[in-house]
């Protein structure tokens, strides 16, 4: 296995799982203090619980990643899916119009796309 | 070309190829949104399919007396009593029950004078009273009794609109298909066949929905079916021309989103009528309403009926359901920017008046006028914190009758005294200053104000206490307006049993020929034992309840029991409320003011129009 694959993927897993375990932590104080940051929105609630259960998902595929696979180049795909999509789920619920996520939502199909490419590149391998 | 140049083109022609669709799709749509759309040709898709994009306006409206306006007769959308409660009046006792299949339903007389059954089809009202609609054959009829929701009890319509003792128990049985479905329904239609006289009634929606303000939704509800048109509109601020925001509207069309049903109106021409009956009414929210009908006023003339009645001499509307012209009379509207909306939303606040939360009280004036607003005393010339300083009490008093209650008016007005006499109708400062003479508050009001002293009047009438006045030589609608004022909160002390002296009134009015009046009467003489100091009103939570549709004897012996109760009172704790209200020491009223003022009574008869 590539020292640099494991690496790399190993890092950023680590380090995207950190995050999704605080935010979750954080949604769930949110929720217990019933908070109105939430409480009142229900879409941010979904979105941001979205944005925590991706993130959460995508760190931990990054970290079987590199058992996963024979690349020999870390995957920019997958790191930038991993981050495009959390992120907006995240931003979707931050400030959002009635009804709809916010602008940027739109990051998330983006991450899917990158995330769909790895996998059709990984099946090809 | 190696294959890696071809790859990297591939790569790059999926965004690029994104790109020209996303570029595409923009243009198009912005091109679509300037062009205006005709909302007449749109179908009508229902307030539920709005939740998905509005959750927020779907659930303010949801929360509303809107909504509930009409609806199935379900269980959970019947209010009254109909485990087997009985009503008594007139000699007739009606039961309301469910039958076997949970049906619910009333047995009453029918017009034929025999008992009848009636399963109840629809449900019309929520908030203050509800009524039931019956289905025979091809259309509904409203029947003649009611729920009072607050007071949780039946009573016969007679008492809710404005009619004296011995009026025809099925006086107002109404046609629900040629009446009511127009304003408590979205876009009405009755469908009414003139060849064979029956009825077809369709409406959009139950109830006043999302599409009676902003127009039939369907194509709305399709077009933004596409996130990117969507999101255009959201980012893009453009207003999107397949639906109605009554407040993009100018002042005269925004009112009239309102106007439609809270401005009694007329088919223009009159004879349009038939059009209406048959293909329902051609107003559509944003539409110019008076390409349609012509409000009601005081010059009206309606066949068989005195339209004029319904308002106040001064062309004030005095019944509910005319708020649209009462507001194009005022000059807030007329010289300013006032509409409906400034004050009320469909979309938050208590859904009890609507009034926005940030626009109770004196707050929705002052946003405007900003000067008085930082001074309030200097221009009320009363104590800031009380009933003298609130905007409402001076300008908007409560002088209009409807559904079981006295409303503010929403003609917008500076108090003025001389209405009393000029006009015959209450007016603002006497409606707290319940013993004191019309002429006192001409008077005080020019000197406060330094301001001209209009001539005053000559007649003995007015020496009396203006309220006291009309509470006992008035019409109906001026007897409800005091004696509503006798026992409402708005007053000039604050101390609990300055009051009091009401209630000898009260009694008086307890007795009166119309049961709406004696109804107030008793509400406002529980009003003031209610806030009057426990142990000088000992007693008298013992007495018998009054029942103001009960029969007369009946409600004769409860009057009894409660002059009984007062005379033997001890009064040294009741403020006497000085010369202008004809009380003698004991506190008893002083006939030889009270008779002539009775024998003057006006006992016109104001219909109620629907």
């Amino acid at each position: 296995m590539n020292d640099k694959v494991r690496s790399t993927h190993l890092r950023f897993g680590w380090t995207l799982l950190a995050i999704a375990v605080i935010a979750g932590a954080l949604l769930e104080s949110l929720l217990g203090w019933k908070s109105s940051l939430l409480g009142d929105d229900e879409l941010r609630h979904r979105l941001w619980s979205l944005a925590h259960f991706h993130a959460a998902f995508l760190a931990l595929l990054n970290l079987i990643y590199p058992s996963a696979t024979k690349a020999t180049k870390p995957s920019r795909a997958l790191i930038a899916g991993s981050v495009l999509l959390p992120l907006g789920f995240f931003l979707g619920g931050l400030a959002h119009p009635e009804g709809d996520p916010g602008i940027g939502i739109w990051l998330a199909p983006l991450g899917a796309l990158f995330l769909a490419w790895t996998g059709v590149r990984r099946a090809l391998e | 070309m190696t294959r890696r140049h071809a790859r990297i083109a591939a790569l790059a022609a999926i965004p690029l190829l994104a790109l020209a669709w996303l570029a595409t799709s923009v243009v198009r749509i912005r091109r679509e949104l300037r062009v205006p759309v005709s909302l007449h040709d749109i179908a009508y898709a229902g307030s539920r399919s709005c939740i998905g994009c509005h959750p927020v306006h779907y659930r303010t409206w949801h929360a509303t007396f809107h909504r509930t306006m009409t609806r199935e007769a379900t269980a959970e959308a019947v209010l009254g009593d109909f485990d087997n409660a009985t009503l008594d009046y007139e000699g007739v006792r009606s039961r309301f029950l469910r039958d076997a299949d949970g049906t619910f339903a009333i047995e009453t007389i029918g017009t034929d004078g025999r008992s009848q059954h009636f399963p109840i089809a629809r449900t019309v009202g929520s908030r203050r009273v509800q009524q039931y609609l019956t289905r025979i054959d091809d259309h509904y009829i409203r029947l003649p009794l009611a729920w009072n929701v607050d007071e949780k009890r039946w009573f016969h319509l007679n008492a809710g609109f404005l009619d004296p003792d011995g009026t025809p128990f099925h006086q107002h049985s109404a046609l629900w298909d040629a009446n009511c479905i127009f304003c408590h329904n979205v876009k009405a239609n009755p469908s009414f066949d003139r060849d064979t006289r029956r009825f077809d009634s369709k409406v959009a929606e139950l109830g006043i929905a999302c599409e009676a303000c902003h127009g039939p939704g369907a194509r709305h509800v399709e077009a933004n079916g596409s996130p990117l048109r969507r999101y255009l509109l959201h980012y893009g601020g453009r207003h999107d021309p397949t639906i109605l925001s009554p407040l993009e509207l100018p002042k005269e069309r925004q009112v009239q989103v309102c106007g439609h049903c809270h401005g009694q109106r007329l088919p223009n021409p009159r004879t349009r009528i038939a059009e209406f009956m048959k293909s329902g009414d051609p107003y559509t929210a944003g539409d110019d309403l008076d390409q349609y009908t012509r409000p009601i006023d005081i010059n009206t003339q309606v066949p068989g009926v005195d339209a004029s009645l319904r308002f106040w001499k001064d062309g004030t509307p005095r019944l509910t359901a005319y708020e649209y012209q009462g507001l194009r009379m005022s000059a807030d509207y007329r010289k300013g920017s006032l509409t409906c909306i400034s004050c009320h939303t469909a979309h938050g606040g208590d859904p009890r008046g609507m009034i926005a939360p940030a626009m109770r009280g004196s707050a929705a004036c002052v946003r405007c006028h900003e000067a008085i607003g930082r001074d309030i005393a200097a221009h009320t010339r009363h104590a800031p914190n009380g009933s003298g300083s609130d905007c409402y009490a001076c300008h908007m008093p409560k002088i209009v009758y409807g559904l079981l209650d006295v409303h503010p008016t929403h003609r917008i007005q500076r108090p003025d005294p001389s209405r009393a006499w000029r006009y015959e109708m209450p007016e603002a400062c006497t409606l707290c200053h319940t013993n004191r003479t019309a002429s006192w508050a001409a008077q005080s009001m020019a000197s406060r104000f330094n301001t001209t002293l209009p001539p005053l009047p000559s007649g003995d009438e007015f020496k009396v206490a203006e309220n006291v006045r009309q509470l006992l030589s008035g019409d109906v609608v001026q007897r409800s307006v005091a004696v509503m004022a006798l026992g409402g909160e708005a007053s000039y002390s604050n101390a609990a049993n300055d009051r009091l002296w009401a209630v000898p009134f009260l009694l008086i009015t307890m007795d009166d020929n119309y049961a709406s009046v004696r109804h107030f009467a008793y509400r406002a003489l529980r009003s003031l034992i209610a806030r009057a100091n426990a142990s000088v009103v000992a007693g008298a939570i013992s007495l018998p309840r009054f029942d103001p549709q009960s029969p007369p004897d009946a409600r004769r012996e409860v009057i009894a029991a409660w002059e009984a109760w007062w005379h033997a009172l001890d009064k040294r704790r009741i403020a006497h409320p000085g010369d202008a209200v004809p009380l003698d020491a004991a506190f008893q009223p002083r006939r030889d003011v009270i008779e002539p003022l009775r024998a003057k009574q006006n006992d016109r008869m104001i219909a109620i129009g629907e």
